[in-house]
């Protein structure tokens, strides 16, 4: 029982730092950044109807 | 404690990026290199609301994962949405205690709702759902209204759901990512549409001819507003989207009294035009609920107004201005809004009565004409590099008149007079003495020391009035100064230039040194 106490502590604690990390880093919207240019390609490619 | 006010000294000297900011932007994208440090207790609180952020965005993205995923992959404006934690950072820039806690809080209220209103258009999505019986099911109790509509009426309509049509995939991905308009810009010139019109407009009879807009509803409201070059793309629109449809006429010169009757008989019309489509009978019981929580709304507005008229304007700023327009236009009459409102009044007045002013400023702004979609967060970098606070914003003071919910004929009086006084169209095009004569009074009301005047480029109605307030300016020995922006379109005036136009008229007219010299002029043309 305090073993697995102490392996959900352990937890809590890697994903808080990670969590920190990723906030502090601006992780999440440098990966968005990565992401921009093959989405717009693909949106670029798309079979469009283009009507007035 | 003393452990901790040592641990936020030693991290404050190490991070603080005050006076130096653009040490921590990228170079070109102006994406943080690492988030702001705020001290301690207010990098927490941003921390706890960044996370509270994602929470909403994935208890949105993932009980519906293939849907969204498919709505991303569809629609390209859907890829801004994923950059909304920077957009919300640039909003926040700089922002500490009460300002902080207020922007933060209007701003997540603002995700939750939105992802809440993504379900229900995905869910209906004809694109998304070609031949779905399911989707054509929801469509039966959804009721499209032009963006520029405040959706009160649908307070009416318990069963349905009112969507503000243009909202989702033009206006709010306008301010999201400044690049978001070229494309659809784009699509409308090369179809020979003519290229000296606002690109609001433009924007929208883009979607619509690249089929961008998501096909939901069982009947649409057009309108007249703001101006003629809504009304063209309505038209171009209306082909493309094949609902059926109804203009509802708005009164341009909403002061007047003999305009009145004229509006209340559109009202009349556009709910037997509701009616007629969804097969529900107008509920006099709820809309009276919605008149009334609308009101409180507003007078929660009218007291961030009054604190914001004492030497701490504790609230200023897009997340005012942009949670303003959006509480007016999408989610008037709803509790969840009213609840946020008086929750970010505590922080407010808190502040206010500690006496605490946890920013620079050297001057009191009165903001005049249209912001800029595309440069949001213009309010932090003036008060950032030249502590330019925007003390009180055109934008923000539409609607609020309260509605008089005592009687059927008042609250329809009181519905068409809020829809008179919508974003932009009550001082746009209110007339002289809204768009002309307030300009001075909020000026004294907000103890103001400076305008700050956009020349909007493509507003043609504005436009042709800049000289008269040049003049008044001058007349009244009141610093003015004029910064040029064409609303959405960052191609032809850059965030840069809006800069410039401001850099310029500190050093040479006021004679000033700016607070942060880093922020004078730097790169971000790339920026989101
Ligand atoms: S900014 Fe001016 S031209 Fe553009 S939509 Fe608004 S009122 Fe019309």
């Amino acid at each position: 029982m305090l073993k697995l106490l102490k392996r959900l502590c352990i937890t809590a604690v890697v994903l808080f730092v990670a969590v920190v990390c990723i906030y502090w880093f601006n992780l999440d919207m440098k990966l968005v950044k990565l992401l921009e240019k093959p989405l717009m390609q693909h949106y670029d490619n798309m079979e469009r109807d283009h009507r007035m | 404690m003393k452990l901790l006010d040592i641990l936020d000294k030693k991290l404050t000297e190490r991070f603080d990026a005050t006076h130096h900011k653009a040490d921590i932007l990228e170079e070109g994208t102006a994406i943080y290199k690492h988030r702001e440090w705020r001290g301690l207790s207010d990098t927490a609180y941003d921390f706890g609301q960044w996370c509270r952020l994602w929470g909403i965005l994935l208890k949105w993205a993932v009980p519906k994962a293939p849907q969204n995923v498919k709505a991303i992959w569809r629609y390209r404006w859907m890829y801004h949405y994923l950059t909304v934690p920077a957009f919300f950072d640039r909003l926040c820039a700089n922002m500490k205690g009460a300002d902080l806690r207020a922007a933060r809080n209007n701003l997540n209220y603002l995700a939750a709702n939105v992802t809440g209103t993504f379900n229900t258009i995905f869910d209906a999505d004809r694109n998304l759902h070609p031949g779905s019986a399911k989707a054509e099911e929801l469509n039966k109790k959804i009721i499209c209204v032009d963006e520029l509509l405040p959706s009160l009426i649908g307070k009416g309509f318990p069963n349905c759901e009112t969507i503000l049509f243009q909202e989702y995939a033009m206006y709010l991905p306008s301010v999201i990512q400044q690049h978001s308009p070229v494309h659809y810009i784009n699509q409308m010139e090369i179809h020979g549409l003519p290229a000296d019109v606002c690109p609001l407009p433009s924007f929208e009879a883009g979607l619509a001819i690249e089929n961008d807009f998501p096909l939901i509803g069982c009947c649409m409201l057009t309108s007249n507003m703001p101006c003629d070059g809504s009304i063209m793309t309505s038209m171009i629109q209306d082909r493309r989207i094949g609902l059926p449809t109804q203009p509802l006429n708005i009164p341009l010169r909403w002061k007047r009294e003999e305009v009145q009757e004229y509006a209340v008989a559109e009202m009349q019309s556009a709910i037997d035009f509701i009616e007629k489509h969804t097969g529900e009978k107008f509920d006099w019981d709820a809309f009276k609920e919605g008149c009334e929580i609308w009101n409180e709304q507003n007078k929660a507005k009218f007291e961030k107004w009054d604190l914001n008229r004492t030497d701490i304007p504790p609230h200023t700023g897009a997340s005012a201005w942009l949670y303003r327009i959006f509480e007016h236009q999408a989610v008037p009459g709803d509790p969840k809004a009213l609840a946020n409102d008086r929750k970010v009044n505590k922080y407010l007045e808190a502040q206010v009565a500690k006496g605490i002013c946890p920013k620079e400023i050297r001057h009191r702004a009165i903001i005049w004409n249209t912001p800029c979609n595309n440069y949001a967060n213009f309010n932090n970098w003036l008060l950032e590099c030249w502590g330019i606070d925007s003390v009180c914003e055109m934008i923000d003071l539409h609607g609020s008149e309260l509605i008089d919910t005592s009687s059927h004929e008042s609250m329809l009086y009181g519905l068409a007079k809020m829809y008179q006084t919508s974003t932009m169209r009550a001082h746009t095009k209110g007339g002289y003495e809204v768009m002309y004569d307030d300009l001075w009074r909020k000026y004294e009301e907000f103890h103001g020391d400076m305008i700050i005047m956009f020349d909007q480029i493509s507003c043609k109605g504005v436009g042709a009035i800049s000289g008269l307030f040049e003049e008044g300016a001058q007349q009244r020995g009141i610093k003015m100064c004029i910064v040029r922006q064409d609303l959405m379109d960052p191609t032809s005036i850059s965030r840069k230039d809006m800069r410039r136009d401001v850099n310029v008229f500190m050093q040479n007219v006021m004679g000033e040194e700016p607070l942060d010299p880093t922020l004078v002029d730097f790169d971000d043309d790339q920026s989101w």
